[in-house]
């Protein structure tokens, strides 16, 4: 475990003055907070070791306990030993919002010197909102189904709406964080991350896809078997089929999200294959027909 | 609208402990809607996570409500072109 240093965290000098503190953690907070910075994973960390860096820097206690024990974390026990029987009440946090971000969420360094949540607070708060990733096949988000999620050890059964995009994001009330003070349960937020697929690329509710389309059957029409979500089908390619054409089948693109029997279309491409290796009478075939032209 | 639809600005801010008067201020910059009935003054409760990030805006980062204001309307259009750019991201891959 690395030792954290909450000064250079914070950006200010060893003997800045309480006010400096607090100036520097507002400038921070305001660029890294998480409400300023949705969806930005790296700014919510960096936020975390600034509110971990104030509560210990704006806390004369714990700032005292950290300046002398800091670097050599691993004693800090030995002094909190000799403190325990001193202590009185903690020094309540000055800042009634600084916790609803990470609040539970500190450092192994900081639970280490200070102990997980130490902090106390008067006011009720809703607990933390938390956010998981559920990782689909495209396939699998082609149907509605029933996962179990593990969440901070409880087991939460959801279940997941055909046609779910790549990136949605839908909200479990109150199973996030608990509340502090008696507030209210925070919400679990899951965002899906649905794979791409090798056979199928999908944009909106249409899906694409290209196929291989022999040289014969591009010419003279025929059928191939094109292969869909629901299964192989059937389709009939016209005569003089260029390379590249794309047709559409109505319907047969992905599910509609919450309008169940709706989907969208799926596009096939063709993708002609030129023959190879010919044989010397195709070689000849293929100059009279070139003599044709 | 029913009443486990909305909530009295005093049990929130009561609950909270925040002034009503930043609730008031919030309301004359359109950013929140206030629900007059006789009872008393009333939010929507879907409208209570809104008010929260607000609220920290304001206590924590020390925002004003002209500020919080223009953030609001920034980050809008940070979310727009978020999910335009996971449209055109996804409109992309059919061609890789």
């Amino acid at each position: 475990m690395a030792f954290t240093d909450y000064y250079k965290i914070l950006e200010v000098p060893k003997d800045a003055s309480p006010e400096d503190i607090k100036k520097a953690y507002r400038k921070l907070a305001r660029k890294y907070h998480p409400d300023l910075n949705p969806k930005d994973k790296e700014a919510n960390k960096r936020f975390q070791f600034i509110n971990e860096a104030n509560e210990v820097l704006s806390d004369p206690e714990k700032r005292k306990k950290y300046d002398k024990y800091g670097e050599d974390w691993a004693h800090a026990d030995q002094f909190e030993k000799a403190r325990e029987s001193q202590r009185s009440t903690r020094q309540q946090t000055e800042d009634p919002f600084a916790g609803d971000f990470g609040s539970g969420e500190y450092s192994d360094f900081f639970e280490q010197m200070f102990g997980a949540g130490s902090r106390t607070r008067s006011a009720k708060f809703r607990g933390q909102d938390y956010q998981a990733e559920l990782h689909l096949s495209l396939r699998d988000a082609a149907r509605t189904h029933q996962q179990t999620l593990t969440v901070n050890g409880k087991n939460i059964r959801i279940t997941i709406p055909a046609g779910v995009e790549d990136g949605q994001v839908i909200k479990l009330k109150d199973h996030g964080g608990p509340g502090a003070n008696g507030g209210p349960n925070g919400d679990l937020y899951i965002t899906f991350v649905v794979e791409p697929d090798p056979v199928f690329k999908r944009s909106g509710n249409d899906l694409y896809t290209t196929i291989p389309l022999d040289f014969y059957t591009a010419v003279l029409g025929g059928e191939v078997m094109v292969e869909t979500l629901d299964g192989k089908i059937k389709l009939k390619v016209k005569p003089e089929t260029q390379n590249g054409t794309r047709t559409r089948l109505k319907g047969k693109g992905f599910p509609i999200y919450k309008k169940e029997g709706s989907s969208g279309d799926l596009y096939i491409t063709y993708n002609i294959l030129i023959p190879q290796n010919l044989t010397h009478k195709q070689k000849e075939l293929f100059t009279e027909l070139s003599k044709l032209k | 609208m029913s009443d486990q639809e909305i909530i009295s600005i005093e049990t929130y801010c009561s609950y909270y402990n925040i002034e009503q008067g930043f609730i008031q201020s919030l309301e004359e910059y359109g950013l929140i809607i206030i629900r007059y009935q006789e009872s008393g003054a009333f939010i929507q409760k879907e409208d209570v996570p809104q008010l929260e990030r607000f609220s920290r805006m304001y206590y924590e980062l020390n925002i004003n409500v002209e500020g919080i204001d223009a953030l609001r309307n920034l980050l809008e259009k940070i979310k727009n072109l978020q999910n335009e750019k996971e449209a055109l991201k996804a409109r992309l891959k059919i061609y890789e």
